[in-house]
């Protein structure tokens, strides 16, 4: 039988840079993805509950549970699991309530963390990422230089970033130009 | 200029794409009312949500007086 | 050396040397370009910009309208800078522009003799005839005449980047008003930005002998300075140019990370743009001190009182030997004084004024100068520089002449959004009208002029500000001087000898203004535009005022009837490389690779952007030197054996829902209710106003779901368009949708071995016969651990296939076709091969959904479906569109099989005279054909298909091509489909 190997999207486009604390930034790999759209009028909150132990969020926010769930409009969220099999059963718990499409191919998935970490992406995203305006899981689908990303806040110096998978390049290519600006060391 | 969407907050105009006036449909084509002063526009929050939005604004100030999703959510 | 022995906010501990004209110099840290030049007695420093007169400094500020060099040499030459901002550091080059061969002697300031033939409006008048003339001849001698600085004609090596920050408030300004104002928000807790554009925070308290609280002004400003600093909320931007207010609060700003040092490090910014979002904002930004129209009034060591202040008081350079005080105003005392005080010999005080404040006269008096009031200058001397003056009948032999005119409050940024500056009698200058919303003006950039006034008004408002947002208000109060601040404005000098400049950029004079004023361009916008008066670099920020105050007078109308001009951003000129940020060359835009980029790139192929996306335009092996040949083989390899091409950037759009049919039928002109599950269809979808908006086929992969594709280069316009007419048009629809382009990797496996191959691939996985999947299937399946979509859909009109799986996957799917295609001799394509073969097989592309054809036009009328309503119809029923006559889809080939065919080329009949009125259509694509051996094309010409076998021209003038073609069926290889079905 086929087997075909993944290839991450970040995968060779990641180097350390610089010297000090600075920002680690690191890929995570293996995660699934979908995008949750509600069907017309239903609620999905107590299901979501129930099963995955999540919060759904209302707004632009973040809220983990066995599924991470990332409101990126209404209606609309990203339920982002660890482990290529982690929404297997997403599609079918959901089925009488959502249109789930499976998006795991198509992104990156960034974890950026360090004291720095808001600063060096303010630079790019027109954002106010200050820890009052941008609490911990506060979520936001905006843009990054030229790019569309969705970002949320895990803790007070630690973000995650999805990446559209072409524009990987583009992200890493501004990540270290940005850095070595600002004088940031980049950690793996 | 900064435009505040519903869903997601204020954010900067260039994650935005105008349409153009919000008219009936069948009458947007050609005709354009170009009013000084308050109008409402059809944005779409292209690098957000992503939802359209009816956009009142000020063509002499700029100022964004509203801005509601063309769509409600439950629809 | 004109170095003071002691004082001055430099630093004596670190000496630096720099080079003006290649003269080795040197200053001191703390000092800039300007003051640096003053301490070692420099004063001729330019050329005037039209009649190449001798300039000297004249400011100590952004303000500067003579001081302007070029700075560094090679690729970082940058020319127009202002010394008098510019900081000094060790190395630094500088030279003065726009004097040939050099500054002492400028030949071309001859121009000054032949003055009378440049007054304003003499381009205009003098250049008109003959119009040829122009281009050749007058501008090319005028440009080489009238120059500035030269740009260095190389990219520019440095790196730029941008910035975003968010604050309650902005205080642009960092002097007495804005530092009070930062501390009285910070105080209260608010997140503060203070922005100058300054090296250094203080404003005009580094340059007058004041004190706040006791202490002098510069440890005033150093203890605020550290307070600030200390709340973590308070961010403070030096070297930082606030140079545009926008709307909803957002400000731009410019921020100069590298221009004082050495040596650039490797990597960090030259320059940083900022775009801040301010939810108030108090504009600090001061004064410029106005200067006085008279005779003579641009000679070297003719200053402006301020910067002569500045110059002893925070550079201890003193800017002459001998000095007089010209004024209108108290200040001009006070500059005297100062001078009297670093032992400066002053021979006179001047002031136009009947009166002047008794103590004032009576301390310039007591330090040793001759007190003329109500007196004018009516005799500058001195060729290079001034050598003295003739005031009241006496002559006074200096070097230096200091000149007070009053101040124009900085209230450009506060008209930024169209409030226009209103006049004030009381103040005597213009101040902000209506600024920008959240925006409030303090201190001397209202009219405040006196120090405790500017702290006062600082801090208050910024409580203001701070109260409608909520906080808890601090108001500091501080304890400075009230210092006499009188001024009675005089706009031009009685009597006097030679020009009187009101623009010393751009050699505007009085009498300019007068001619323009008899010429009948009496509004202030028409008098800068027929004088050129504020429009050189310095935006007039010294002659404006003077400028419109003389028309006034001319006209006989008050300051407030003739107004002042508009500012516009930017406030101060900012480089186009801040704009661009890292955002040029190669990462200009994102380059997107397609998922099989590694795959593609290890096989040597050559990339072409195809929008954002970079896909491979063909895979050269060796011996191939002509990329026809590279293309002829890959095309030769799908027709007769297999190929494989990514084709993931196609737009692909996953829609469901129990409407989802319904929606399509109105999204495409065609039906798609009908499409059997497991089934694709070509869709064509128009736009609102009949035209064709994208083309694409879309499979049924179950009752109420769909998938679509669109064409690479309208993937976001359709997303957009759908999204609209569900959202806006048809919100009850029941669907749901969602962008899968970056989702999947789709593979193109096209020719008469592609289902061998693909069945030696997946196995037994999925029935390939063509009973069990025929021509436009779609199917969906596991494939190892992955989800695969397959479809039947040939582009090329060979046996194909298209096979997806998670874009994650893409580069092994491809590396895999490879291997199991090794026996069959499968080669990779590019785009390159698969516009030949489209070509061939005259399916529409780029070039013919160009955004002007129907689908009549196109040979797809039949699709318009008669039975349903659809985005469209209406519009594409309109007699033009339906015209007969239209320019409809051909093919076209040589006649001679040798001739090239180029897309572009118009159509005329064959013996037409080659003018637009006989104009037949275009040529909108073109290949050379492995398959016919010959160049083919498709075209858009009137008529059509009733054409067919008629012979025309393909008149291409632009590259000289002229070829008789024949007009054909768009079809070339393959018309009745038999391979494609096979």
């Amino acid at each position: 039988m086929l087997e075909l190997e993944p290839r991450s999207a970040f995968q060779g486009l990641l180097y350390p840079q610089g010297a000090g604390p600075g920002v680690s930034v690191r890929e995570v790999r293996g995660f699934a993805l979908a995008s949750v759209l509600a069907r017309k009028g239903a609620d999905l909150t107590p299901r979501v509950r129930e099963i995955y132990g999540a919060d759904l969020p209302q707004g632009p926010g973040y809220a983990a549970g066995a599924v991470a769930f990332v409101g990126v409009g209404p209606g609309a969220w990203l339920a982002l699991g660890e482990g290529p099999a982690a929404l297997a059963g997403l599609e079918a718990d959901l089925t009488d309530l959502a249109v789930v499409i499976d998006q795991s191919g198509g992104r990156g998935l960034l974890r950026l963390e360090g004291r720095g970490a808001a600063d060096l992406l303010s630079a790019g995203i027109f954002l106010d990422l200050h820890a009052g305006a941008f609490p911990p899981g506060a979520a936001a689908s905006t843009r990054l230089a030229h790019v569309s990303v969705d970002l949320w806040r895990t803790g007070p110096d630690s973000f995650e970033m999805l990446v559209p998978r072409s524009f990987a390049p583009a992200v890493a290519h501004w990540l270290s130009a940005t850095a070595t600006g600002l004088g940031v060391a980049l950690k793996a | 200029m900064r435009i505040p969407c519903p869903y997601c907050g204020d954010r900067d105009l260039a994650e935005f794409v105008c349409r153009g006036e919000a008219r009936p449909p069948g009458s947007d084509l050609y005709l354009r009312d170009n009013p000084a002063g308050p109008t409402s526009e059809h944005w779409r929050h292209t690098y957000g949500c992503g939802r359209w939005l009816v956009v009142r604004r000020d063509t002499r100030t700029h100022a964004v007086l509203q801005a509601m999703l063309a769509q409600e959510p439950s629809a | 050396m004109s170095r003071l022995g002691q004082g001055g906010l430099i630093d004596r501990d670190q000496p630096l040397t720099f080079t003006f004209d290649g003269r080795p110099l040197a200053g001191f840290a703390g000092d800039t370009l300007a003051s640096a030049l003053i301490a070692n007695d420099v004063r001729l420093v330019g050329r005037s910009f039209k009649y190449h007169r001798p300039r000297g400094l004249f400011t100590a500020g952004p303000e500067e309208p003579n001081g302007l060099v070029e700075l560094g040499g090679g690729a970082r030459r940058d020319p127009n800078s202002r010394a008098t901002t510019a900081e000094l550091h060790d190395g630094l080059v500088a030279s003065s522009q726009n004097r040939w061969p050099s500054l002492g002697l400028d030949l071309l300031s001859v121009n000054s003799l032949l003055a009378p033939l440049f007054v304003s409006g003499f381009y205009y008048k003098t250049f008109m005839w003959p119009a040829a003339f122009w281009e050749r001849l007058y501008e090319p001698l005028i440009r080489r005449a009238a120059g500035m600085g030269r740009a260095s004609g190389l990219p520019d090596p440095d790196a730029y980047d941008k910035a975003h920050a968010f604050c309650d408030l902005l205080v642009i300004g960092g002097g007495p008003s804005g530092l009070a104002a930062a501390l009285a928000a910070a105080r209260a807790g608010a997140r503060v930005i203070l922005c100058d554009d300054d090296f250094r925070l203080g404003g005009r308290l580094l340059s007058d002998r004041q004190s706040v609280d006791g202490l002098p002004g510069p440890d005033w400003v150093a203890r605020t300075q550290a307070e600030l600093a200390a709340f973590p909320d308070v961010r403070i931007l030096t070297r930082t140019q606030v140079f545009g207010a926008y709307d909803s609060g957002v400000f731009g700003a410019v921020e100069r990370l590298a221009d004082h040092l050495p040596v650039i490090p490797e990597g960090v910014p030259r320059q940083r743009l900022w775009k801040i979002v301010a939810r108030r904002s108090v504009l600090a930004a001061g004064a410029v001190e106005r200067p006085l129209v008279f005779g003579g009034n641009d000679k070297p060591g003719v200053m402006m009182a301020s910067a002569v202040r500045t110059y002893l008081n925070r550079f201890a350079a003193a800017p002459g030997r001998r000095a007089a005080v010209l004024t209108t105003t108290d200040d001009g005392w006070r500059t005297a004084l100062d001078l009297q005080a670093a032992g400066i010999e002053t021979v006179a005080v001047i002031d136009a004024r009947p009166e002047a404040p008794a103590p004032l006269v009576a301390a310039a008096q007591g330090g040793g100068a001759q007190v003329l009031l109500g007196a004018h200058i009516t005799a500058v001397r001195g060729g290079q520089g001034v050598k003295g003056v003739t005031a009241a009948g006496r002559r006074f032999d200096i070097d230096l002449l200091a000149v007070s005119g009053g101040w124009n409050p900085q209230v450009a940024l506060s008209a930024h959004h169209g409030g226009r500056p209103v006049w004030s009698e009381a103040l005597s200058s213009f101040v902000p009208g209506v600024p920008p919303p959240g925006m409030s003006v303090a201190g001397a950039a209202a009219g405040r002029l006196t120090l405790a006034a500017c702290l006062a008004d600082g801090a208050d408002a910024a409580g203001g500000a701070l109260s409608e947002l909520g906080f808890k208000a601090v108001r500091p109060r501080f304890r400075a001087d009230d210092e006499p601040c009188g001024v009675t404005p005089l706009w031009r000098a009685p009597g006097g000898v030679g020009k009187a400049f009101v623009d010393l950029q751009h050699d505007v004079t009085a009498q300019d203004v007068e001619i323009a004023a008899q010429e009948g361009f009496v509004s202030v916008e028409h008098l800068k535009r027929y004088t050129t008066l504020g429009m050189a670099t310095d935006q007039g920020k010294t002659s404006n005022v003077n400028g419109h105050a003389l028309i006034a007078q001319l006209t006989g109308r008050s300051m407030s009837e003739a107004g002042t001009t508009l500012a516009r951003p930017p406030h101060l000129p900012v480089a186009l490389a801040a704009f661009a940020g890292m955002h040029r060359g190669a990462h200009f835009r994102p380059a997107r690779p397609t998922p099989s980029h590694a795959w593609a790139e290890g096989l040597g192929a050559t990339f072409v952007d195809a929008g954002q996306w970079r896909r491979a335009q063909w895979f050269a092996r060796p011996g191939e030197t002509d990329w026809l040949d590279t293309v002829r083989r890959e095309v030769t390899a799908v027709r007769t054996r297999v190929g494989l091409c990514d084709v993931s950037t196609l737009g692909k759009i996953d829609i469901q829902g129990a409407d989802a049919a319904l929606f399509l039928d109105r999204i495409y002109c065609n039906t798609f209710s009908t499409l059997p599950v497991g089934k694709a269809r070509y869709g064509l979808m128009l736009r609102e106003d009949g035209l064709v908006l994208d083309d694409g086929t879309t499979a049924r992969l179950g009752p109420n779901r769909f998938v679509m594709s669109t064409t690479t280069a309208n993937a976001a316009r359709v997303m957009q368009h759908l999204e609209y007419c569900h959202q806006v048009l048809w919100p009850t629809l029941d669907l749901r949708m969602a962008s899968v382009t970056e989702q999947w990797a789709q593979i193109a496996v096209a020719g008469p071995l592609s289902r061998r191959l693909l069945q030696t691939l997946i196995g037994d996985a999925f029935d390939l016969s063509a009973a069990a999947f025929p021509y436009m299937g779609a199917a969906q399946f596991r494939l190892g651990a992955v989800t695969v979509r397959l479809f039947r859909l040939s582009f090329s009109g060979e046996l194909a296939f298209e096979l997806a799986v998670p874009a994650s996957h893409g580069d092994a799917l491809a590396r895999a076709l490879m291997t199991a295609g090794a026996d069959l001799g499968v080669q990779p394509y590019g785009t390159e091969a698969l516009g030949v073969m489209r070509i061939e097989k005259g399916h529409v592309g780029g070039g013919e959904l160009n955004g002007q054809t129907t689908a009549g036009d196109l040979g797809l009328g039949r699709m318009m479906s008669a039975k349903k309503d659809y985005i469209g119809r209406d519009m594409a029923g309109r007699a033009g569109l339906t015209d007969p006559d239209r320019p409809s889809l051909v093919g076209l080939r040589p006649v001679k099989t040798e001739d090239r065919l180029r897309t572009g080329a118009h159509f005329l009949d064959l013996g037409a005279k080659a003018v637009a009125a006989n104009d037949q259509g275009h040529l909108t694509s073109s290949a050379y054909s492995p398959t016919l051996g010959a160049w083919i094309g498709l075209g858009l010409l009137k008529r059509g298909l009733a054409r067919v076998g008629e012979h025309i021209r393909a008149y291409d003038p632009v590259r000289g091509g002229d070829v008789e073609v024949e007009v054909c069926h768009p079809v070339f290889v393959d018309p009745e489909g038999e391979r494609l079905h096979a």
